[in-house]
């Protein structure tokens, strides 16, 4: 499992996920945010073991309603 | 009346005393006010006191209410808001270096209700850094200073177990005001989502954030909502539906009503104080007529990773700019580190929780099925001690979006005299049931009526 891979594999990781979220931390922030990161990747391990068949959809935060007529532009 | 009982009165006595003359709400002012100087340097509550906008919003209470102008029940009322909530002239610093100074200049629309209805706003109350976590550093548990008064509404449950406001609001994402509400021994509700408009207040989670209110009674938390309640078009999740009259569920017989009790294995590593707590609530409830059921609360495990996946991406999403440009401005939490880890999790993870979020929901309503209600303890050990519970019974509902109230159930044995709260959960948009059995329960229990000693 990902979570209980050696620390050189979670900080590499951890660098070329932030460089694609456009954060570039520094090897002082990776170094903290570690213990975290594998928890995290704890909680994604849950995740991927639930089975959802393919026709599965998001929870919709908002809804849709009918426009009205008179609603200011 | 003595200072204590001016600061301590509840909202629907304090307002039958000023719609009928024989209090002003300058007086009730001067007295909270008197409270907090007396208090606050104990406990710690409040982030900015508004003194004199209070003063000015109060007279003109007065003013208006000799014009034979009554507004409602809120009308001259102090109230205090968690420092999330965007008040126009007077800071909102959400409890971070990177906002201290912003002062916006709009209310958010929970703070336009409460003026409209005449609520006199004496400050802003303490949270721990962007409303993340369940403490709130810096501030004390009225009933035991050296405790935590719980988070992130720490601020609100305190200054309400304290007497220096009677009235207050709080945001929920996994717990943050029925937290706050059953370490302080006061009332929180955690509205069906999308009832309170969340416009103008600092999120974390768009999908899991809830605002509500916070009161010493459930009489008093359902006058509250009855203000803050409505659609409003300015918040995308803002609920479009019939609106119940909230308090006239208060005194409404619970007999006969079907209620639902966790599972005994889903109550594993509670307190003992809480379990015992907890079950001499059953007990009352079966006394007044209410026919309880075990029910397996289906998912529990797997919607803590759900929660906390959706909750950590939103979060990324609204820290965005903060991340990128000011990253060495916030504080000394774990505020950085989570939005950091959470800018890590891609899209097609983040949708797989809300994917998950669909069957979890589903499987809840038919395990619900007919009831009414559902009971559970709200935090599962009293302020401070360490958590052992197998699971967190009260971000479960973020995630489901049922209405959820916390409200007193009792105080510990081992440590002495720390308040223990009861959580009552309802099905979408019946927020009333949850106040027609939570006043049900505070007719039958004097735990509401009790003070920290500070």
């Amino acid at each position: 499992m990902l979570r209980n891979a050696p620390d050189d594999e979670i900080k590499d990781l951890m660098r070329q996920l932030s460089k694609v979220a456009g954060l570039n931390l520094t090897e002082e922030r990776i170094e903290n945010d570690l213990p975290q990161f594998r928890v995290q990747l704890g909680w994604i391990e849950t995740l991927n073991s639930f089975h959802l068949p393919l026709e599965s959809q998001p929870s919709p935060a908002t809804h849709l309603r009918p426009g009205r007529k008179d609603a200011k532009k | 009346m003595t200072h204590d009982e001016l600061v301590y009165l509840t909202i629907a006595d304090a307002s039958e005393l000023i719609r009928t003359k024989q209090l002003s709400a300058v007086t009730l002012l001067h007295a909270v006010l008197h409270q907090i100087e007396a208090v606050d340097d104990k406990v710690h509550a409040y982030i900015t006191v508004a003194a004199e906008e209070a003063m000015s919003a109060a007279k003109a209470a007065d003013r208006e209410i000799q014009k034979k102008s009554y507004r409602g029940p809120l009308h001259g009322i102090p109230m205090a808001v968690k420092d999330t909530h965007y008040t126009a002239g007077i800071r909102t610093t959400v409890a971070t270096p990177i906002l201290a100074d912003f002062v916006p200049d709009f209310d958010a629309s929970v703070i336009e209700r409460i003026k409209d209805a005449g609520g006199v706003l004496v400050g802003k109350l303490n949270l721990p850094e962007f409303s993340f976590g369940g403490a709130t550093p810096g501030t004390r548990n009225p009933w035991e200073l050296s405790r935590t008064p719980g988070g992130s509404s720490g601020g609100s449950g305190a200054a309400l177990a304290a007497g220096m406001t009677l009235g207050a609001t709080g945001g929920d994402t996994s717990g943050s005001i029925r937290g706050p509400a059953s370490y302080c021994g006061v009332v929180g509700l955690k509205p069906t989502y999308g009832l309170v408009s969340r416009f103008g207040i600092a999120a974390i989670s768009h999908s899991l954030d809830h605002v509500g209110p916070m009161t010493r009674t459930v009489e008093d938390n359902a006058l509250l909502l009855s203000v803050l309640v409505g659609h409003d078009p300015r918040d995308r999740s803002s609920a479009e539906v019939p609106l119940p009259n909230y308090k006239k569920a208060i005194g409404r017989k619970v007999k006969g009503m079907k209620v639902g009790i966790p599972a005994a294995a889903q109550l594993e590593g509670c307190h003992a104080d809480v379990l015992v707590a907890f079950h001499e609530a059953v007990a009352v409830y079966e006394k007044l007529g209410v026919k309880i059921k075990e029910i397996e609360l289906p998912f529990m495990k797997e919607s803590e990773a759900v929660q906390r996946v959706i909750r950590i991406s939103e979060a990324a999403s609204y820290h965005e700019t903060f991340l990128k440009h000011q990253p060495n401005a916030y504080g000394p939490s774990n505020v950085r580190r989570d939005v950091e880890l959470g800018s890590m999790i891609t899209a097609v993870q983040y949708l797989r929780a809300q994917k998950i979020r669909v069957p979890i929901t589903a499987a809840f309503e038919r395990a619900f099925g007919q009831l009414d209600a559902l009971l559970t303890p709200a935090e599962a050990e009293p302020a401070g001690e360490r958590r052992q519970a197998a699971y967190n019974f009260l971000s479960y509902f973020n995630l489901l979006g049922n209405p959820a109230l916390a409200l007193p159930c009792g105080f510990s044995t081992s440590p002495p005299g720390l308040p223990l709260g009861l959580q009552i959960v309802a099905r979408p948009f019946a927020d009333h049931i949850t106040y027609r059995l939570g006043h049900a329960y505070q007719r039958a229990t004097p735990w509401h009526q009790r003070r920290p000693k500070l």
